[in-house]
């Protein structure tokens, strides 16, 4: 529980969501050119659980998402013109195929069903990233990304638009792996 | 007679330049906003309607005639942290600036909101938006979110994540646009 608290408090004063770091520091994985820069932090089951108890979210629905790998990303358009993001072509790939994002129209019927009160709700979801955003020239924004829970280590290609009559600008990050990914191992 | 026409002239030199200076001002262009600032297509603000950490009440339609500094934040948000000492700043610097502020906690408790602003910006008062609908209502890009609302109730701008709100350059367009005569368009 001290552990947890520990947490809580380092990261409710952490840079959320622009600059996430997890408990060992390491870099994010990236994907940097002269269009945009796009990092990837990933949280572990216990990161998460302790910013969701901190925030009074029911102990059911941090039960619910300890069943998922949380990766915090952090999207910056470097353009002088809008950098257009949709969470439907980025592709989560490992050796055994595509894995499954969880799209943010899943959660609302599960938070009904589960009576999840109202704040718990809207904090959750402004934590999540668009699915889909314009970004303005220069401009940042960052978000939780959820996947299926796995142990493999997969490549995330995600494009993003860059207007009419050009084409989509390709970002591919690779060696991505749920923080977690030991622990699924063991217990699997 | 000379005289009198001479101060009849003078007078009415005067009149039509204050008429023109006049005409000028409230045809003044919207000063220019800083980066980070963009102005956006106009659209009615939506209701904001909410009690304040103590309990008082502020609805955003009863503050027509003037602009509004709309933020939403919440304390989880690392650019909400670095920000709202600025924001804080910007209020003391502001209290004799016909500009209001609603500040806008998204979805958080009275605890988590008085151990924040305690630490970081004592003298903010905050709005509880407890349910997080107020903010699902306004559709911000994120959070930190900001708008400014005119003296009708339009959205007019709409700043980009946080911003360095008590930077001189920030100040002079907040002032100038408080200052703005408000003509109805």
């Amino acid at each position: 529980m001290a552990v947890r608290v520990f947490l809580a408090v380092a990261f409710a004063f952490s840079v959320f969501p622009a600059n996430v770091y997890t408990a060992d520091k390491k870099p994010p994985a990236s994907f940097e050119n002269a269009q945009l820069r796009l990092q990837l932090f990933p949280w572990s089951t216990e990161q998460m659980a302790a910013f969701f108890e901190a925030r009074g979210f029911p102990t059911a629905m941090i039960e619910e998402l300890s069943a998922y790998c949380f990766f915090t990303a952090s999207i910056k358009n470097k353009r002088n013109a809008v950098l257009q993001l949709d969470l439907t072509n980025w592709d989560f790939v490992s050796r055994d195929g595509r894995l499954q994002r969880i799209p943010r129209s899943q959660w609302p019927p599960l938070w009904k069903k589960m009576n999840v009160p109202l704040a718990s709700q809207s904090t959750f979801r402004w934590m999540l990233l668009p699915e889909t955003l314009h970004f303005y020239a220069h401009e940042k924004e960052g978000g939780n990304i959820v996947l299926k829970k796995t142990k493999a280590i997969f490549s995330l290609r995600a494009r993003f638009g860059l207007g009419e009559n050009t084409g989509p600008v390709v970002a591919m990050v690779n060696n991505l792996q749920c923080a977690d990914a030991t622990e699924v191992i063991k217990s699997q | 007679m000379r005289t009198v026409r001479n101060t009849f002239g003078v007078v009415l030199c005067v009149l039509a330049s204050v008429l023109m200076s006049g005409i000028a001002w409230a045809d003044a262009p919207a000063p220019v906003a800083p980066k980070g600032i963009l102005s956006i297509a106009a659209y009615p603000a939506p209701s904001l309607e909410l009690n304040d950490i103590d309990g008082k009440p502020f609805s955003l339609a009863q503050e027509k005639g003037r602009w509004v500094f709309v933020h939403f934040w919440a304390s989880w948000c690392g650019p909400c942290r670095r920000e709202m000492p600025a924001i804080q700043h910007m209020v003391e610097k502001f209290k004799k600036v016909p500009l209001v502020f609603a500040i806008v906690n998204t979805a958080e408790n009275e605890d988590t909101v008085f151990t924040f602003l305690g630490l970081l910006a004592p003298d903010i008062v905050s709005l509880m938006d407890l349910d997080g609908m107020v903010t699902e209502a306004w559709k911000p890009r994120g959070l930190p979110s900001t708008y400014l609302v005119d003296p009708a109730g339009i959205v007019r701008y709409q700043a980009l994540g946080g911003r360095p709100w008590d930077d001189d350059e920030y100040l002079r367009f907040l002032t100038a646009l408080s200052a703005q005569p408000f003509t109805k368009k």
